[in-house]
């Protein structure tokens, strides 16, 4: 059994018109396991983990299934609050967005531990420290005394990742985590994050609009369009061979020293507006590849060559290794 | 041939809350020139003073000191009546365009607005033209002209600031990260655009972005920027290939790589714990309590820019130790 099993999750908003954000979505989440969800904005992956964790905005509604180490986490009453900020835990975009700025770093830290595990606080104040240290922020003990403004952006960063694991959690949801900071912290923060769950066991979900990022840190990559997921691959064979045609769209957009001068690649268009309607394949009109089926026929997920695509038309798998 | 932007010994400062702070010196003592129709990169990470040095440009913050030639003139002594004649030739572009346009007007309203101002000899037929003929320069239908920019992606939105810069005919603009907060596919559809403008117009610039890899896709030349101070000068292609400055060489390393080969190199990078915010030493060379190759001088005395081949400039005092540029990978 996955740790996380997500089910044909689909994701509406009501509002002046119904906006179906994630539409059918199936998903499996192994133990100690990395997945990118990678797409560009309005995709409909930060929804994809937002109804897991039941932190959907008000008019939002998650339909589908989504197990915890089985147990589901959709339905009345909120069941996913038993995990939220528990078994999993939760880095956003905006780190400072996650601290309250009134509150010392360190008090911060161990009112986690104390009031999902119960530990004492002065255990819990100990443990900020040791967790502190472990995101590899100088001066650590000295750090708990801080507030959240006296940090740097991407200190705060570490912070906030440092808050998500004090709770100790098997899954960790990471929304965008170093799009906020620079190149040179940016790295750093991937390789802490790569780190963090080789030696705590833990299994993470990255979402991210640039594959740069999670190139070197996935285990598995899977590509979200238009609220569906349209490719899902090991990321050796993803990075080596993307066989969605948006997949190596993306792909190729990422900037990069070695295509460094020139024309830097693009896909042409924009994603469609939400709330569009689709009828046959929704990335057609972006395609280079589309044929005339691909205007009626919505494309299955389906498996073949060490992975899923959703096209009608998929690039060569290419040489298997 | 004299240069048509001129910086001698430009330096800002910013005044801290609270009286017995010293003030920071957010630009300190940078001199460049810029060609008629060059784009100049300007790379480095938040805080180093890039957008201050763009802004110092257009007057937008005061000088210090120092001096800046644009065309024979001296912007930072001209007068206020002179300088706004000759503000239509120098725009900026700003990071995030959804806080450049109004909300409550059209995109077409919007860049009609500094037509008025500039050019009131042209009449609503003829507005209406120059509007929809900039739009389509940066690469946006007529139909978007009718809508406002909660209704349009950010690509599209950047495209209208884009547009809207173009009005008074600039011969400079500077572009404040202008694809930093767009997806990364969109990205190179901006970049691109900016170079067919470019080419188009002879258009010069400074293109600030904390992206080596885009700033090279689009710049001949990059400036490298450390807190405050230009550490390293070259060609985009020489600094990538044989970057001199360990600073240079360290964000380079950072741009991600999507070789699957390096996966596992990527992934044994050390966790390099974030700069503790010491103030620096204006004595000592800015990047000393970060740099790996640091020796005892780098903290005493402060490295000034010297040449280092054709068009190149590097402020390291140990960079003639490795003429042939520090390998990827080296302590950085």
């Amino acid at each position: 059994m996955a740790l996380l099993e997500i089910r044909r999750l689909a994701v509406d908003f009501t509002g002046p018109r119904r906006v179906r954000a994630v539409d059918g979505v199936d998903l499996d989440i192994g133990r100690e396991e990395c997945v990118a969800i990678v797409g560009e904005s309005g995709s409909g992956k930060s929804q994809l983990l937002l109804a897991c964790v039941g932190l959907l905005a008000a008019n939002g509604r998650a339909q589908g299934s989504v197990r915890f180490e089985g147990r589901e986490l959709l339905g009345a009453g909120d069941p996913a609050a038993a995990v939220r900020g528990g078994g999993i835990g939760f880095v956003f975009q905006d780190a400072g967005g996650s601290l309250t700025p009134h509150l010392r770093i360190g008090d911060q830290l161990a009112e986690a531990a104390v009031a999902v595990r119960g530990a004492s606080w002065q255990s819990a104040r100990a443990d900020a420290v040791r967790m502190l240290e472990r995101v590899q922020l100088p001066a650590a003990a000295q750090q708990c005394a801080r507030y959240p403004h006296e940090l740097s952006g991407g200190m705060r960063q570490r912070v906030a990742i440092a808050l998500a694991l004090m709770p100790r959690p098997q899954l960790l949801f990471a929304d965008e985590p170093t799009t906020a900071l620079d190149v040179t912290v940016q790295a750093d923060v991937v390789a802490l994050l790569a780190a963090l769950c080789r030696d705590l066991g833990m299994a993470l979900v990255l979402v991210t609009h640039d594959l740069g990022v999670v190139a070197s840190l996935a285990a598995r990559i899977a590509v979200m369009y238009a609220g569906r997921i349209v490719e899902l691959a090991d990321a050796e064979r993803f990075l080596r061979q993307p066989r969605h045609p948006y997949g190596a769209g993306l792909l190729a957009s990422v900037p990069t020293l070695a295509a460094a001068a020139g024309p830097m690649a693009t896909i042409a268009g924009a994603p469609p507006a939400p709330g569009t309607a689709f009828a046959g394949c929704r990335f057609e009109p972006r395609c280079g590849r589309a044929e005339a089926r691909c205007r009626v026929e919505d494309p299955a997920l389906v498996a073949g060559d060490g992975g899923l695509v959703a096209c009608h038309f998929p690039l060569d798998a290419g040489p298997q290794p | 041939m004299s240069a048509l932007l001129e910086l001698r010994g430009v330096t800002v400062r910013y005044r801290l809350h609270g009286a017995r702070q010293a003030p920071l010196t957010a630009v300190d003592d940078v001199s460049f020139g810029l060609d008629a129709g060059e784009m100049l990169g300007l790379v480095g990470e938040s805080g180093c003073g890039k957008s201050t040095l763009g802004r110092a440009i257009l007057r937008l913050v005061p000088l210090a000191s120092g001096e800046i030639h644009w065309d024979g003139d001296r912007v930072d002594a001209l007068g206020a009546g002179a300088f706004r004649r000759l503000r239509s030739e120098l725009q900026y572009v700003f990071q995030d365009p959804n806080a450049c346009l109004d909300p409550r007007m059209t995109i077409a309203q919007s860049v009609a607005e500094p037509l008025r101002a500039l050019m009131p000899a042209l009449d609503a037929r003829q507005r209406t033209q120059r509007v929809l003929q900039l739009l389509s320069e940066a690469g946006l239908q007529a139909e978007f002209g009718a809508r406002y920019p909660h209704q349009l992606s950010g690509g599209q939105l950047q495209r209208a600031v884009i547009a809207r810069a173009l009005v008074p005919d600039p011969r400079f603009v500077v572009f404040d990260e202008p694809v930093s907060a767009l997806d990364v596919s969109v990205q190179g559809q901006i970049v691109n655009l900016l170079a067919g403008i470019r080419r188009g117009r002879g258009l010069a610039g400074l293109f600030i972005s904390h992206n080596l890899a885009v700033v090279a896709s689009l710049c001949e030349r990059v400036m490298v920027m450390f807190r405050g101070r230009i550490v390293e000068t070259a060609t985009s292609a020489a600094l990538i290939a044989a970057p001199l400055h360990p600073y240079t060489r360290a964000l380079l390393d950072a741009v991600p790589s999507l070789d699957p080969g390096e996966r596992a190199r990527a992934l044994r990078r050390r966790v390099l714990p974030v700069a503790d915010g010491t103030p620096v030493s204006a004595a000592g060379c800015a990047y000393a309590l970060r740099c790996p190759l640091a020796v005892s001088r780098c903290r005493t005395e402060r490295p000034a820019p010297v040449p280092a081949g054709a068009g190149r400039e590097v402020a390291c005092h140990r960079a003639a130790e490795w003429p042939a540029g520090l390998p990827a990978g080296a302590p950085s």
